[in-house]
């Protein structure tokens, strides 16, 4: 009953036949926050990423809502972009959930749209 | 007072009522069928340890619900339970191989150390006149409020660091759930910092209290704070399983000659009351005129049933045959999954399913059309 968690929690010796309660430990990581922006010659405009995608309302944006890889933020950017129209010049900043807090994933470094 | 003699006193000779455990004893098993139940029903594709897993875990929660040998129940409980964790790859779900089956597991076997069938049992009810009273030693509850103050305690443990406490894993979790991945203003993340937080208290808080609070008033108020806490978890997030569980087992919070008490002013018959002169006929007929009909009414309306339920049970199930290949059998949706779109198996198989009750042949290409999208459901209960 002791010894697991002890071992487990506090020493990282983890074993199938010791219990210890890592409870939601790793629940929510991996969800991204996103935030587009349109480079223009004034500075950066930030985004309204689901009006873009199409959506009046984030509890009714289905799929769009939430974000967990790096190849969806790329596919919501080129959709972004064909709404935008040519030459757009979309980047984001990405930031993904971990067990320690956040990690920065993307920083505007490139245009999205090409 | 000496640790030793306090240990005699509080922990080895420590007896009350049986009440307590009997309640635990019944609820354990009604979340043990409300997570396991679907996946223990047995089918075709279960192997024969599953199948054996699957028998015993149904005739021992039986056993164990109505309290009939419910000790060697309890533990049947908790032992296939714990074989369900162990060994969920026979189950088909990676899902089941996670704290909160354990907890169950757990749970069903330290009740299996109290005389948790004296009380609201069929044991109880064959002995008759013979009956013991409702009291018994509980050393093995003192082992469930240990069990529960080490968990709660682990859970506080595991949210002690920067990543919890600073509010933003509370943050990736509300965004995972409701907000999604547009970022957030400073009173969401004022929110999350406070629920991380809370929780922190909270579970500490619920440990201590097992451990320290020293009346009963305490403890019921720590008790309902806790269903409270545990409420909310399961209303707000997909963490049903685990929060009944807890909820459940915060019944050792109290102390057992209180539950006695108060169950007992529960079951208590009311006196000189006079019995009810008043007809109850009408409301008999109108309801029994409501569930006749219904068959007729529910041809015409369709949100309201017409017992037609089972006709359509095995509807829409196909089997595919090669001449020399395997067989595959399963719903639509299964075979769908199987079958199309896989050049590697061998073409022109026999396929027939069943339509409107009879079995009807089929092709490919009809089978292999685009199904339609089933409604999306909240995440299964963990």
């Amino acid at each position: 009953m002791v010894v697991g968690p002890v071992l487990g929690q506090g020493f990282g010796i983890n074993r199938p036949y010791l219990t210890a309660w890592h409870m939601f430990r790793t629940w929510g990581t991996g969800t991204m926050e996103v935030q587009f922006y349109q480079r223009t010659p004034n500075g950066d405009v930030p985004l309204n990423r689901l009006q873009l995608l199409g959506h009046t309302h984030w509890r009714t944006s289905g799929v769009d809502r939430i974000v967990v890889k790096r190849s969806k933020v790329r596919k919501q950017a080129q959709r972004i972009c064909d709404v935008l129209g040519t030459p757009a010049d979309v980047r984001a900043d990405v930031i993904s959930g971990t067990v320690q807090g956040w990690k920065k994933v993307m920083s505007r470094e490139k245009n999205l749209c090409r | 007072m000496p640790i030793a003699q306090w240990l005699r006193e509080h922990v080895f000779l420590f007896e009350g009522s049986t009440r307590s455990v009997a309640l635990l004893r019944v609820l354990a098993v009604c979340v043990a069928w409300s997570r396991l139940g679907a996946t223990l029903v047995p089918d075709g594709e279960m192997g024969a340890m599953a199948w054996a897993t699957s028998m015993v875990f149904w005739a021992s929660t039986s056993l164990m619900f109505v309290g009939l040998f419910s000790q060697p129940a309890s533990l049947a409980v908790g032992l296939t339970t714990w074989v369900v964790y162990a060994n969920h790859g026979d189950f088909g779900t990676a899902d089941l191989h996670a704290h909160h089956v354990l907890a169950q597991a757990l749970l069903c076997c330290l009740l299996s150390l109290t005389p948790c069938g004296r009380s609201f049992s069929v044991d109880r009810w064959l002995q008759g006149s013979r009956a013991l009273p409702e009291r018994g030693e509980l050393w093995g509850l003192r082992l469930l409020q240990m069990q529960l103050v080490v968990l709660y305690a682990g859970a506080v443990w595991e949210k002690s660091y920067a990543g919890w406490l600073s509010g933003d894993r509370m943050l990736q979790v509300l965004m995972n759930i409701y907000l999604g991945s547009d970022p957030t203003g400073w009173l969401t993340q004022v929110v999350a910092v406070s629920i991380a937080w809370g929780t922190v208290f909270a579970e500490g808080g619920l440990a201590l209290a097992v451990l320290f609070a020293p009346s009963f008033r305490s403890r019921l108020g720590a008790y309902l704070f806790g269903c409270t806490f545990h409420g909310l978890v399961y209303f707000l997030t997909p963490v049903s399983t685990f929060t009944a569980t807890m909820a459940v087992w915060l019944l050792v919070l109290l102390p057992t000659d209180d539950v006695h008490r108060i169950t007992e002013r529960l079951l208590r018959p009311t006196k000189g009351q006079a019995p009810s002169t008043k007809s109850r006929q009408l409301p008999f007929l109108l309801g029994a005129a409501v569930l006749l009909l219904l068959p007729i009414y529910g041809r015409l309306v369709p949100t309201v049933p017409d017992g037609s339920g089972f006709m359509t049970l095995g509807e829409d199930v196909c089997e595919v045959r090669w001449p020399d290949g395997p067989a595959v059998a399963g719903t639509r949706r299964d075979v769908h999954k199987k079958v199309c779109g896989r050049p590697d198996l061998p073409s022109n198989p026999a396929i027939r399913c069943v339509v409107e009750g009879s079995w009807t042949d089929t092709k490919l290409t009809k089978l292999c059309r685009r199904l339609p999208k089933t409604a999306k459901r909240r995440e299964s209960a963990r």
